[in-house]
């Protein structure tokens, strides 16, 4: 409007209107009017709404700035251990990335950073930063120095992105358990996994996963526990040149696991390691002949059934045929043996006598329910499934399971089981997470009267007592135990060179709390010339364990032992 | 009349577009202080997440077994045996002196008697 005409007012509208049409008047005009003021107030309307909502936005839109740093969401709970110590943790990290489409030049972004991070394949780099991707990651896990060299070069279209990485600062001391992590902080193994699967990734999923809002998860573990453990096994592997260590150590009363390790172990921080083979899991994963330890089963299930009675005699005066097999006692006392010497003495002929008296049918229901024929479930995903014969399996299937072969179990199943004959014959799945006693009561399953139960504790304390695992004594803490010498299968064959030693142990006898379950792998003896049966590798280091855990774990060492009078009462029964 | 009121209208949204801008320039700059904080507070929590695995680290059972084996001479410490632990009513009563007429007594009589020997 730039002419110099007056521009039409309001009323000279109106009035040019009456004038155009005179029949009609005011109406129309009007309506015109009223049709323009309509039309300024959409449009002045839209304007105001539009500066509202730009008004609001444009601070959310300014926060952090678009490629500098961007926060990661694999965020993931610690793990603490029963007494609240730290298991494993997130610590953050920078992870270097690039978005080729908004870098300039190539080249000089490739040398800056290759002057900060020497290592990098230099070509390979220009490639990916000379392509038009929106996103690539150039470096995970750089040090916050190296961080901080780069940014300071500001280069464009370079960033940072905060992700976390996980820490166990225990670094091996319960890695089997803990289990690992991948690059994006996904669990892969053990406990980590069994987080992700039970709770993680659905959070994850429906977007509530804050770094610092998630609770802890807290496991059954006892940190001291679990280096006690640890720390034996490693000395026993060396002092008996063993290839291999297992420990186990189980809460009878709610079968939670204190301590569980398997040595040669990994540090759970190092990806690499935890990949060897030879690092394997063996307490879950492995499954082994247990061999005389599971005497401890077979005179349980004979007492229980009622096929044997305490004071009963089994001949083991000539060894035992069935078939073309033959079978022998290892100290062999060549008489009629009561049910105490048997176990005591660890007479095969003795277990395999009571074995056929209860048959293979009763033998069957009994391991079942001590949950040795099934794989056994717990939190950990990475667990060996026990290998076992079929039913209905033959007299000498029967015969050899008496004493521990012909079956191969788990360590932390065998002492599952164990924990059963102690604890007034109740069997509970073992758990790494916290369990109240109340929570046990109603996984418990009764599978042993609890006669038979304190029978069992009184054989397993005059073994101690009297028996092959008096190494295993503790003064003041009433252990009672059973060991057991599995010979290891060789080209098909049992060879007598090289042996698996196992010790079954639980302690205080007169109301046992802990179980301990200690494995050697191919034990040498101490000194040369000297036998490396059970009783004088595992027996000792399950000894030294509990003399370490025991006051730790707040019982009180007595004096007097009120589990050795019942015991050594059942040896002179005769 | 009429310019007075338009006069009164045009000072009113003078004032309330200096206003509004006031308020949100203000309310700007409490969001940026917030997220300010907020971003401390993040690093502290940071911060403190990093102390307390360095802190974890540092009590590690088998940390403090190592350093106590190396500097055995000096801390002079053992492994607990349970022999030393027991209950407070189980130790035996610590043993009680003479009275002090007693204690007179014996003493005169102990001196009368190297008295003697000489």
């Amino acid at each position: 409007m730039n002419t110099v005409t007056p521009a039409p007012t309001w009323h000279h509208a109106h009035a040019a209107s009456v004038a155009a049409r005179r029949g009609e008047p005011d109406r129309r005009g009007r309506w015109r009017v009223l049709l323009a003021m309509a039309g300024f107030c959409l449009l002045f309307g839209a304007l105001a709404v539009r500066l509202v909502s730009l008004g609001l936005t444009a601070e959310a839109a300014e926060d952090g700035g678009r490629n500098f740093v961007l926060n990661a969401s694999q965020a993931r709970p610690d793990i603490v251990d029963r007494n609240n110590e730290t298991l494993a943790t997130d610590i953050k990290t920078a992870a270097l990335f690039a978005e080729p489409r908004y870098i300039i030049d190539p080249d000089e972004a490739t040398e800056l950073i290759a002057s900060v991070l020497p290592d990098i394949g230099r070509d390979a780099l220009r490639r990916v930063l000379s392509t038009d991707a929106k996103f690539a990651y150039i470096r995970r896990e750089i040090t916050p120095r190296q961080q901080q060299a780069i940014h300071r070069f500001g280069i464009p279209g370079i960033g940072f992105r905060i992700e976390n990485r996980r820490f166990y600062p225990g670094g091996p001391a319960a890695s089997h358990v803990l289990g690992a992590v991948n690059i994006d902080n996904k669990g892969i193994a053990g406990i980590e996994k069994y987080i992700d699967e039970a709770f993680l990734n659905d959070l994850h999923a429906a977007g509530f996963v804050d770094d610092h809002t998630m609770e802890p998860v807290r496991l059954s573990l006892d940190l001291r526990v679990q280096h006690v453990v640890r720390d034996e096994l490693v000395q026993a592997m060396e002092r008996y040149q063993a290839i291999a260590g297992i420990g186990v150590v189980v809460d009878v009363n709610t079968g939670e696991v204190l301590g569980m390790s398997s040595v040669p172990d990994y540090d759970s921080n190092s990806r690499e390691q935890a990949l060897d083979p030879n690092r394997m899991n063996r307490a879950t994963v492995g499954v082994y002949e247990m061999g005389s330890t599971f005497k401890g089963f077979t005179v349980a299930m004979a007492l229980d059934a009622g096929v044997a009675n305490i004071n009963d005699s089994f001949d083991a005066s000539h060894a035992l045929s069935v078939g073309r097999f033959t079978i022998n006692d290892f100290h062999g006392k060549r008489r009629w043996l009561t049910v105490p010497e048997i176990f005591i003495y660890s007479s095969n002929i003795g277990a395999a006598r009571m074995a056929l008296a209860l048959g293979n049918e009763g033998q069957h229901d009994y391991f079942e329910r001590l949950g040795l024929l099934n794989t056994l479930k717990t939190e950990l995903p990475e667990t060996g499934a026990p290998i076992v014969p079929a039913m209905p399996w033959p007299k000498v299937t029967t015969i050899t399971m008496a004493f521990g072969h012909g079956v191969s179990v788990s360590p932390l199943q065998t002492a599952a089981a164990g924990a059963a004959l102690v604890n007034g014959g109740f069997y509970m799945t073992p758990t790494f997470l916290p369990r109240t006693i109340d929570e046990a009561a109603a996984v418990a399953q009764s599978v042993l009267r609890p006669e038979t139960s304190e029978t069992m504790r009184n054989l397993f304390r005059l073994n101690v007592l009297k028996g092959s695992g008096k190494r295993a004594g503790v003064e003041g803490y009433s252990v009672g135990g059973k060991t057991g010498t599995a010979e290891k299968v060789e080209n098909g064959r049992y060879t007598s060179s090289k042996r698996r030693n196992a010790f079954l142990a639980a302690f205080p006898m007169d109301a046992p709390k802990y179980l301990v379950l200690v494995l050697l792998d191919e034990p040498k003896p101490e000194t040369p010339g000297r036998g490396a049966t059970a009783g004088s590798n595992t027996a000792p280091t399950v000894a030294n364990i509990i003399r370490r855990i025991a006051p730790m774990l707040g019982i009180e060492p007595k004096v007097v032992d009120p589990a050795e009078e019942p015991a050594l009462a059942l040896a002179s029964a005769q | 009349m009429i310019r007075l009121l338009q006069v009164a209208s045009v000072v009113a949204a003078a004032s309330a577009a200096i206003v509004v801008f006031h308020v949100k320039y203000r309310a700007e700059a409490v969001a940026e202080r917030a997220s300010e904080l907020q971003r401390e507070l993040d690093r502290e929590k940071e911060t403190i997440s990093l102390l307390e695995a360095e802190w974890s680290l540092l009590i590690q059972p088998a940390r403090v077994q190592d350093l106590v084996g190396r500097h055995v001479e000096r801390l002079e410490l053992q492994p607990l045996d349970p022999k030393q632990i027991t209950r407070i009513e189980n130790l035996p009563m610590r043993p009680t002196g003479p009275a002090p007429d007693d204690e007179a007594a014996l003493s005169a009589i102990l001196e009368d008697a190297t008295g003697e020997a000489q």
